[in-house]
């Protein structure tokens, strides 16, 4: 048994998102077009899958096993956009009326109301058994097929979507990464909101009592099973919630300042391999 | 298919807006964002797209239609053009939309309005989703009428107007509408009805935001009553209300996917190129045209950036997530929202690794620091020609049939 592997196989890819609006649909239907406060796992499953170019209709199976751990940098807040189009869908497919009709052609417009998470900076930890998933993932997003977005098409992504792929544990990196927020005036330390989508595992800072790692916060119907336009498909799966408290020199600042942080953090950290 | 090197062409653009209100909700407020914990004004990704669809129409000589209207568009096609009595060149442009895979629907009987003046538009047929086709696809749907003209003509108007009723052939008619031209290769269609009439947009259109906190102006405002003026018999006015604008310098950025693009022409170099270029154009000189009549809003971008990346598209929309303060020495909010677009570029480009920037280059009047956006060109001109050879050097030039 050799006491070092030659390579050390990849841990975790970590992703930064973030940019003016994102918006994660869990139930959007007709013109009620939703976001929730954090990223969906539908939402970064399909940002993997377009990266890699896979069609809707295409399976995603081998991406189920990819886990999620997001650190709610900024948590952002709602924004309600207005949006017409006019007509564009059959008839009967338009909003009934009270009396269970539909609208007449000249009055046809459809009116929708968008939600959008704006100013949210999230940190996420892709996990998964497989290293070779997760080099894969890292590449295609480094080389996408199509270009990603956060939710929606017209919310690009800012530089760096991808921080780093590591070998190292990805709890050190996830806690120990420049927030992407200002430093508050006078606290020594900020609180930090954590989502996973399976129970926290890893040595995680703080955190005397273990059991709290097993508690399901809450449960969210964004696991996907298919996107196939005519089978979209999505399952109910728990959602697991942790704060932790930071040091507040930890706060990398906005813009230029997170980005300049960042390539600091990366340089001296090491088993990382950078953008 | 040729490989063409450049994968994605990205825009950036900054653009001084004076006082204006491009962009409203339904309660007539100018749309925002909040961004770096400041208020911005924003102007949406939809709204500037259908600007640049406009502009590209115009100048591309090519244009594209969006419209339930078609039936009546063919009708009044064959009267105009071909000299059709009315009745036959409308039952013409039912059965055209009955036969296509679109479907066609029937004017809705209003059981109310029995006493109300005929209403032009609700009593004529339409397509039963919208379509978006070449506007040449008109003239070819009525000379597929003409082809069928004595059937339509012998063609009865049968109590309930269904597909088997029609008289023109389905796959012809879907034919015609699956035609692209420019504009659906660059934005893409939906028209799930048609088989193989989908096509995948190549231009990704980011939401623009000011790139500094903006206050919203309310502007209240007075209507004269001429009469009450001449006659001074009274005080008053006819009409009073209020507007919102604001003012500010947006960032702006537009991907274009040259590899879908590409694609999407079927792999003409020569073809992607002009394509490339109308779109850049469009992205850099249209403008959203509300109100453009009572605040003529008619500027150019203060600064324009071309890159070209083999690797991923980038937004430096972060350049301004800490909002720019504006220059009190009187340069206003355009030139350090130029020198923090340069600062940003140079600190992401080199985090990433400049092995995926293929070229970048600018062009602006500012006379701030732009080291970090590639040389400077003189023009848009020069600025979309050194991208675009860039972008698409192809080893072997390939000879291109006309």
């Amino acid at each position: 048994m050799t006491s070092q592997p030659a390579v050390q196989a990849t841990t975790a890819v970590l992703l930064h998102l973030s940019g003016p609006l994102q918006s994660w649909g869990e139930r959007s239907r007709f013109n009620q077009r939703d976001t929730l406060r954090a990223p969906t796992r539908s939402g970064l499953i399909g940002l993997v899958a377009a990266a890699l170019g896979r069609r809707r209709d295409q399976p995603i199976d081998d991406l189920a096993t990819l886990r999620f751990t997001t650190r709610i940098d900024r948590p952002g807040t709602l924004l309600r956009d207005f949006h017409t189009v006019g007509g564009g869908m059959p008839r009967r497919l338009t909003v009934a009326t009270a009396e269970r009709e539909h609208r007449r052609l000249d009055k046809a417009t459809l009116v929708s109301h968008r939600y959008y998470l704006q100013d949210a900076a999230f940190t996420v930890a892709v996990t998964a058994a497989d290293p070779s998933l997760l080099e894969a993932c890292a590449r295609a997003l480094r080389t996408p097929v199509w270009p990603p977005y956060l939710g929606r098409r017209s919310c690009p992504p800012d530089a760096p979507l991808l921080i780093a792929t590591v070998n190292d544990d990805p709890v050190a990196h996830l806690t120990g990464l420049p927030l992407a927020r200002p430093a508050p005036r006078r606290a020594q330390a900020v609180t930090v909101e954590f989502h996973a989508d399976a129970a926290f595992t890893g040595q995680w800072p703080d955190s005397p009592d273990v059991s709290a790692h097993h508690h399901v916060h809450t449960q969210i119907q964004d696991d996907p099973v298919s996107f196939a336009p005519d089978a979209r498909h999505y399952r109910t799966r728990p959602v697991y919630r942790r704060h932790i408290q930071l040091p507040a020199v930890q706060c990398a600042g906005l813009g230029v300042d997170y980005v300049t942080n960042l390539a600091t953090y990366l340089k001296h950290s090491t088993g990382e391999h950078t953008p | 298919m040729t490989t063409i090197p450049g994968r994605f062409l990205e825009i950036h653009v900054l653009q001084p807006i004076p006082f204006a209100s491009l962009n409203r909700d339904d309660t007539n407020a100018i749309k925002t964002v909040k961004w770096g914990g400041a208020e911005r004004t924003r102007v949406s990704s939809q709204c500037w797209k259908r600007a640049m669809r406009l502009h590209l129409q115009q100048h591309l000589g090519h244009s594209a239609l969006r419209t339930r209207r078609l039936p009546e568009r063919i009708a009044q096609h064959l009267k105009d053009e071909h000299h059709w009595p009315a009745e036959l060149a409308e039952r013409a442009g039912r059965h055209i939309a009955v036969a296509s895979s679109v479907g066609a629907e029937p004017p809705k009987k209003d059981k109310k309005a029995e006493n109300a003046e005929p209403d032009a538009v609700s009593n004529a047929w339409a397509t039963a989703a919208m379509v978006y086709i070449p506007a040449t696809a008109i003239a070819e749907l009525a000379e597929l009428a003409i082809e069928h003209r004595s059937a339509l003509e012998q063609a009865g108007e049968p109590a309930k107007f269904e597909r088997k009723h029609a008289v023109i052939p389905t796959s012809q008619v879907d034919e015609i509408l699956r035609q692209r031209n420019g504009i659906i290769n660059l934005f893409g269609r939906m028209l799930a009805q048609v088989e193989n009439a989908e096509v995948d947009g190549a231009v990704q259109v980011a939401h623009s935001f000011t790139t500094h906190a903006t206050d919203i102006e309310i502007d209240y405002f007075s209507a004269v009553d001429d009469v009450t003026s001449d006659w001074g018999d009274t005080t008053g006015s006819a009409h009073m209300g209020h507007a919102e604008h604001s003012a500010g310098v947006l960032y702006r950025n537009i991907v274009v996917d040259l590899h879908d693009l590409h694609r999407n022409l079927g792999g003409g170099v020569a073809a992607t190129r002009e394509l490339a270029d109308a779109v850049i154009r469009a992205a850099l000189l249209s403008l959203p045209h509300a109100k453009k009549n009572s605040t003529a809003p008619n500027t150019i971008p203060a600064l324009a950036h071309l890159a070209v990346r083999a690797d991923r598209p980038v937004s430096y929309a972060a350049a301004f997530e800490k909002p720019v303060a504006a220059d009190h020495a009187g340069g206003g909010h355009s030139d350090p929202s130029v020198q923090a677009l340069s600062t940003y570029a140079t600190a992401v480009n080199d985090l990433l690794g400049n092995s995926g920037l293929l070229h970048h280059a600018h062009a602006t009047l500012s006379t701030a620091d732009t080291s970090g956006l590639g040389e400077r060109v003189s023009s848009f001109d020069e600025l979309i020609d050194g991208a675009l050879n860039r972008a698409l050097e192809v080893a072997e030039p390939v000879k291109e049939t006309a």
